[in-house]
């Protein structure tokens, strides 16, 4: 995509070396990058130490289509003076469906994309990725929840015992 | 350098072997478990999310359950059988709770997540969280089946309101909370007597709190009475407007979120 000329581009370098360049609307969805260019303006090279550039171009991935679509339901509005009620309606649609596709991810990755999320504080990601967490263990009981995201039970038999005695409704039909 | 090696593989490859050790889910920092839990619907997910690990356990208290819907008690199962029984809204599910067996006890409110219950024999009033367990005693009601106005300003405060039914010439209301050895019964509260007939209805739809205040319409008067629930004083009665207004009076509490 042609980006204008005067747009400043910013490099991300992963935790293994690996440069990523983006332009600086992309990099301010990033919270944790935002304050670093407030504070420092001429700032162009940020190392990441705790991000791996398969999740770093991952979170890029997500942070550039949020900023398409934010820049195209600006663009429509400027366009017809005021925005459409449907055409919003289809656009967050659309985003919402890409968000989903985007979620389909391994748990090991989720993980490591709610850590990446959570560094670079880019709060929509943060928000999608902890939903999507919270949509796997919907329905599961302890053990199903432990298999899901490779869980080691470190709680003793009469530990878990005693837990489950206190509430054992929560426990009826799940298993 | 490692990079030049990995290049040429394809991007699975790549990230694999990129990928030293695999996260674990159990390491999460203890700040982003709650985040988690708060996305959980479900009361009994939540119990069974806390039943997964200890550092999940330890990462998320009780309190970091998230609102949820209102449960429906199911009045034919009592204390009297030693277990209650709700169903959730959200969840579609019945859930049966045991509880304490009392043959003379018996829920007559709720306010946050307690239940309030009444021993019709020995006057013993409590506050019951049938999830938890936990039981906070009230003095004891000096009154046989006091009606109960539950109040709850924050979750670690109650106040429960009662009026008398015994008096005949006056309806005093009655307030405390946990901790309390006795009601106090708030002055100035509905005292003439023309009101006799018509008390019930004075409970029954004009009341609402705000900002630790009590605000109770009086259905004849139109009047609104004020009190506070610090000092547990009548602070104030707002008379109706000159011009009366028409039919039946009730109250409105305004939702003020979003404003």
């Amino acid at each position: 995509m042609a980006r204008s000329s005067t747009e400043n581009m910013i490099t991300l370098m992963s935790s293994d070396g690996e440069e990523f360049m983006v332009t600086e609307k992309v990099a301010r969805e990033c919270t944790t990058i935002r304050n670093m260019l407030e504070d420092d303006c001429v700032i162009t090279n940020i190392p990441l130490p705790n991000v791996t550039s398969d999740i770093l171009s991952m979170v890029i991935e997500y942070c550039m289509e949020h900023v398409a679509a934010a820049e195209k339901a600006a663009a429509e509005t400027a366009e017809k003076g005021s925005s459409s009620a449907p055409a919003a309606a289809k656009a967050n649609k659309d985003l919402e469906e890409w968000d989903k596709a985007f979620m389909n991810v391994d748990v090991y990755t989720l993980c490591d994309l709610i850590l990446a999320a959570n560094y670079l504080n880019v709060s929509g990601l943060l928000d999608l990725t902890i939903q999507t967490a919270a949509n796997l263990i919907k329905g599961k009981s302890p053990e199903q929840i432990r298999k899901t995201f490779h869980i080691q039970n470190d709680l003793s038999l009469e530990e878990e015992e005693k837990i489950r005695s206190q509430t054992p409704w929560a426990f009826e039909k799940s298993e | 350098m490692a990079l030049c090696a990995t290049l040429c593989l394809n991007n699975q490859t790549f990230s694999e072997t990129k990928r030293s050790e695999k996260p674990d889910w159990s390491d999460l920092p203890p700040e982003l478990i709650p985040l988690i839990s708060q996305k959980i619907a479900d009361i009994s997910d939540f119990v069974r999310f806390r039943v997964v690990c200890k550092r999940w356990r330890s990462a998320v208290q009780v309190s970091d359950l998230a609102p949820q819907l209102p449960w429906i008690i199911d009045e034919f199962v009592s204390f009297k059988k030693g277990y209650l029984r709700f169903y959730s809204i959200l969840s579609g599910k019945t859930y049966t709770i045991k509880v304490p067996q009392s043959t003379d006890k018996s829920v007559r409110g709720s306010t946050y997540n307690y239940l309030l219950t009444c021993n019709s024999q020995t006057l013993e009033c409590s506050i019951f969280n049938p999830l938890t367990v936990e039981e906070l005693s009230l003095p004891q009601a000096k009154f046989k089946f006091p009606s109960f106005v539950p109040y709850s300003e924050q979750s670690s405060r109650y106040i429960v309101m009662s009026k008398s039914p015994l008096t005949e010439d006056c309806t005093p209301l009655f307030l405390c909370q946990p901790g309390d050895y006795k009601w106090t019964r708030i002055n100035g509260s509905l005292t003439q007597s023309r009101y006799r007939k018509e008390r019930g209805e004075f409970f029954n739809s004009g009341f609402t709190f705000y900002d630790g205040r009590y605000y109770a319409t009086d259905l004849k008067t139109g009047s609104t009475k004020v009190i506070d629930l610090v000092t547990r004083t009548m602070i104030y009665v707002v008379p109706l407007p000159e011009s009366e207004l028409p039919g039946g009076l009730s109250i409105w509490s305004h939702p003020l979120e979003g404003f």
